[in-house]
């Protein structure tokens, strides 16, 4: 049974749909994230799951029970907003303790004498965030980074049942952001808290959650692991969003439904083979046209001869990105995009051979 | 709904505001029925009073009499010279605030701080001070016209203080600041890179001036005219005091009722008050239609100019002397005049004999004194109930879902600033003067509470306007995230509402608080003899010639309009 879950949500504000039959399931202990571009939904799913906005129609459970209907402050989460929305008129030691003192008649706060607890808490919080001794400094005298740090004190010190994130991340600069990335998941393992992550970067998502819902246009588009998502984009918008794709337009030849199909493509004309699973090439008949998609990484240049889906290609652009090289080559009619760690042996006008692997090709379903 | 937000991305504030702190049924029931009562007696049935009882006549319904009176050569003449005098009020001032912008925000000279400094004193001058020291310096037998004539040995003044003249050079003198203060807010805003742009498209410098930088001024050079038209429409004490012939409608009014002309006074109120209306809704519409959004986001600031050759740099310091002098020099004659024996000054140039015991009378004298207690007892109870009712009507309206009903309650929060103050008081005294049905045989008129209840009327919308623009600015992340931690809306409410708008609600009600000190327009029409402000006991003094004692009093609540001031000032610096 999964800690939270979401059945069948949708949100409009006027008359854009903002989330649309959204389900997802989160289980405890779980690093949880809502991927998409801006605008796809993924605040609005954070926002009703912490009862900042109350869905249209379908619910929220939690813990077997449904709390749709349950005010934000009763619902015992806890939220690092994006701009970290402490409070400018407390020191850093009233912020951390607001929801502790918001939450006083609770028997975890009562227990002992209960400033003690209070202090104590605050003081724990603060030293798991790394920021012992900064009780008494005002808000506004702390840089990005230590705000960010104090929410996230804040949020931890109520022990949430779960712990949500806005993008808490994305007004740090670059490389204090992968610092604070790192901390950050190995804090909420370390509390055995369950979070909902939300964020518009990938690489971010990739490096903090255990699974991810990748949202575009208010709809979950696909749920899994960072691996599975990259390696196995459900469809066209997930591989579009995840990375470089070469997405080639082709059209089924073969009619069994072997693991190994052969395919060609309108653009070039030429003949892949494709390692597709069973449902899918069901789902395909002969000669309708399809999507396959290949990463730039995943093709290979002036292979030895002989091995399948060898194309003859000429270079057409190079464009130098320090560690690596991104060449765009054109096999008679059929653009591609390869990423090598070094293309030093090529200029424009170059011809070429292109091996693009059979087991790397992933067709994909229209969306 | 009806915004059409994009999903998300942003702040969505306005969304957020909806969704959240939706106040509980019964909270916001209860707020609706205060919220809704104050409305009812202070200014929905005082309005409707006035209207109605306008458009009757010796207890029958009667509109044809009220036409006829309203088609008086007395009535029509007077309605007419206030839209002149304010008409010829905003070009005056227009003509002088705009060009000193200009001056003091795009060079930098010496003198221009000073200037800067003072440009918007008379704007805090109670008006009824304001014409008392205009009367010192400017009047007949004030310092300048004495100073002439003993210097030409001439046999009488060099010229009276009455009529058009001295009316429109006081109300340039204490309304200029409007345009003053707007256009060079306006002009700071501007992006200097549009200017630079058409500059380097071959525009001249002039052709700058009317196609990039004026247009771009308009919205806020309407916004300095609707004040400073507002302002002289309700203008009384300078016509009362040296019009002269001038009778405007704000005076006839106060004299009808002197004279118990109720049929006449009601018109007139009626009349002033649709003016008003009609005023401020032609402004906001055109006001409308010219906004501009900036094309771009990043402009560059432009930076004052040092004025570099020498003849330019000494005439504008020259002038921003001889302006700062100007704007000085009525409050400084006070000062002087409010150390003079009552009775000693008469044909000398300046007051001969010097003394403190103003001020001492007004320190021990228990009738000088009760003066000042009346005016800051009254002034405190209407500051801290339009503090407590502003919080109360944006409770209301800056949270939950817009409606209609929300929008109305705003319009009514705010009508009693676009009413003159003579309208306010003549609306209430009408309403209040005998039994009715809202009151039964309670009667407001002639008890203490009449004035603090004006006063509140009156400022209350300056308190509402300053907490809703605190609340605009909150971030509403804050209050969610308190939710999120637990708190409940009381919570939210005292630990982070209340916090937070509180500098900024603190300043509105300081300066609700200096302006009801000094408040005379509607004070004159309902204050009880018992009961004097401070306001009163000046004109009163002016009329037995203790003209010591008059300045003492001004002297006195400029001062402490000076001191809330800089409050004020820390306050709202403190809240951004």
């Amino acid at each position: 049974m999964s800690l939270l879950s979401l059945n069948k949500i949708s949100k409009r504000f006027g008359e854009t749909a903002a989330v649309a039959d959204v389900s997802i399931a989160v289980e405890g202990g779980e690093f949880f994230g809502l991927l998409g571009p801006s605008g796809c939904g993924k605040t609005t799913t954070l926002r009703i799951i912490a009862g900042l906005e109350s869905p249209d129609t379908g619910a929220v459970e939690f813990d077997g029970r449904d709390i749709t209907a349950r005010p934000s402050e009763k619902r015992g989460f806890s939220m690092v907003f994006q701009n970290y929305a402490l409070f400018p008129h407390l020191n850093v030691f009233e912020n951390v303790a607001f929801g502790l003192r918001a939450r006083g008649s609770s028997p975890t706060v009562r227990e002992g004498s209960s400033t003690d607890r209070l202090n104590e808490r605050v003081k724990q919080a603060l030293e798991l965030v790394q920021m012992p001794g900064f009780d008494t400094r005002r808000v506004d005298e702390l840089s990005g980074g230590q705000q960010q740090r104090v929410a996230i004190a804040r949020a931890i010190a109520i022990e949430p049942s779960l712990l949500l994130f806005d993008e808490p991340l994305s007004n740090l600069d670059v490389a204090l952001r992968e610092e604070t990335r790192r901390e950050l998941r190995a804090l909420v393992k370390r509390l055995n808290l369950t979070a909902v992550y939300v964020t518009h970067d990938q690489e971010e998502a990739f490096a903090l959650c255990d699974r991810i819902a990748v949202m575009s246009a208010g709809r979950v588009q696909q749920v899994g692991a960072p691996r599975e998502l990259y390696n196995h984009p459900a469809n066209v918008i997930v591989a579009k969003f995840l990375g470089n794709n070469n997405l080639i337009r082709a059209m089924r030849l073969t009619s069994s439904n072997d693991p190994v199909t052969k395919f060609k493509t309108l653009e070039g004309g030429h003949t892949l083979t494709v390692s597709a699973s069973h449902e899918q090439l069901m789902n395909l008949p002969v000669n309708n046209s399809c999507l396959l998609a290949i990463r730039p990484e995943a093709i290979r240049l002036n292979d030895k001869p002989g091995s399948d889906n060898q194309l003859a290609a000429r270079v057409e652009h190079i464009e130098f990105g320090g560690p690596t090289t991104t060449l765009t080559l054109d096999a008679n009619g059929l653009k591609l995009e390869v990423l090598v760690l070094c293309a030093d042996e090529f200029v424009s006008g170059d011809e070429c051979q292109v091996t693009v692997p059979a087991g790397q090709i992933r067709l994909l379903a229209s969306p | 709904m009806t915004s059409n937000r994009p999903p998300e991305g942003g702040t969505p504030n306005q969304e957020r505001r909806r969704r959240f702190a939706l106040p509980a049924h019964s909270r916001s029931f209860f707020l609706y029925v205060i919220v809704g009562l104050v409305l009812l007696y202070g200014i929905i049935y005082p309005t409707a009073h006035v209207f109605i009882a306008a458009l009757q006549h010796e207890g029958g319904w009667s509109p044809s009499n009220f036409f006829a009176v309203l088609l008086q050569r007395a009535v029509l003449e007077s309605a007419a010279t206030s839209i002149a005098v304010s008409v010829l009020t905003v070009v005056l001032c227009a003509l002088a605030g705009v060009p000193l912008a200009f001056l003091f925000e795009r060079y930098a000279f010496p003198g221009r701080r000073l200037f800067a400094a003072l440009a918007a004193l008379p704007l805090v001058l109670p008006p009824v001070v304001g014409t008392v020291a205009f009367i010192f310096l400017c009047g007949e037998s004030g310092i300048l016209a004495r100073t002439i004539q003993h210097a030409f040995h001439l046999t009488k003044a060099p010229w009276s203080l009455r009529g058009w003249g001295a009316l429109l050079l006081f109300h340039t003198y204490t309304m200029y600041p409007f345009f003053y203060v707007l256009a060079g807010a306006g002009l700071q805003r501007i992006d200097a890179g549009l200017a630079e742009a058409a500059r380097s498209l071959g525009a001249s410098r002039l052709r700058v001036l009317f196609r990039v930088t004026l247009p771009q001024l308009t919205p806020s050079l309407i916004a300095a005219a609707l004040l400073t038209f507002m302002t002289s429409m309700a203008s009384f004490s300078a016509p009362l005091l040296f019009g002269g012939n001038v009778r405007v409608l704000t005076l006839e009014i106060f004299s009808a009722r002197q004279r118990g002309d109720t049929s006449v006074a009601l018109t007139e109120t009626v009349l002033l008050a649709l003016i008003s209306l009609v005023a401020l809704i032609f402004f906001q519409r055109y006001e409308g239609t010219r906004r501009f959004v900036a094309a771009a986001m990043k402009g560059t600031t432009r930076r004052r100019q040092p004025l570099k050759s020498g003849k330019a740099r000494l005439l504008a310091a020259c002038a921003a002397i001889v302006f700062s002098l100007v704007l000085a020099l009525p409050i400084a004659t006070l000062v002087l005049v409010s150390f003079s024996r009552d009775g000693s000054w008469t044909t000398q140039t300046l007051p001969p004999v010097y003394t403190v015991s103003n001020f001492a009378r007004i320190a021990t004298d228990v009738e000088s004194r009760s003066v000042f207690v009346n005016s800051l007892v009254m002034a405190g109870v209407a500051t801290l109930a339009a503090l407590v009712w502003s919080f109360c009507v944006t409770a209301l309206t800056a949270s939950g879902k817009p409606s209609r009903w929300k929008r109305l309650i705003n319009v009514l929060v705010l009508l009693p600033w676009a009413l003159p103050g003579t309208v306010v008081a003549v609306s209430v005294a009408e309403a209040y003067g005998q039994p009715n049905l809202l009151t039964g045989s309670f009667i407001l008129v002639g008890t203490f509470w009449i004035l603090p209840v004006v006063y509140f009327l009156r400022f209350m919308p300056l308190v509402v306007r300053a907490v809703q623009a605190s609340i605009e600015q909150l971030d509403r992340a804050l209050e969610e995230a308190a939710a999120v931690l637990g708190a409940n809306w009381w919570r939210r409410f005292w630990r982070v509402r209340v916090p937070l708008v509180a500098p900024g609600a603190l300043a509105g009600a300081l300066l609700v608080f200096v302006i009801a000190m000094g408040e005379y327009v509607a004070s004159v029409i309902v204050f009880t003899p018992g009961n004097r402000p401070v306001s009163i006991a000046i004109a009163s003094a002016m009329r037995d010639f203790n003209l010591g004692s008059a300045a003492a009093y001004g002297v006195i609540l400029i001062a402490m309009i000076v001191i809330v001031m800089i409050v004020a000032g820390r306050l709202e610096s403190r809240a951004r």
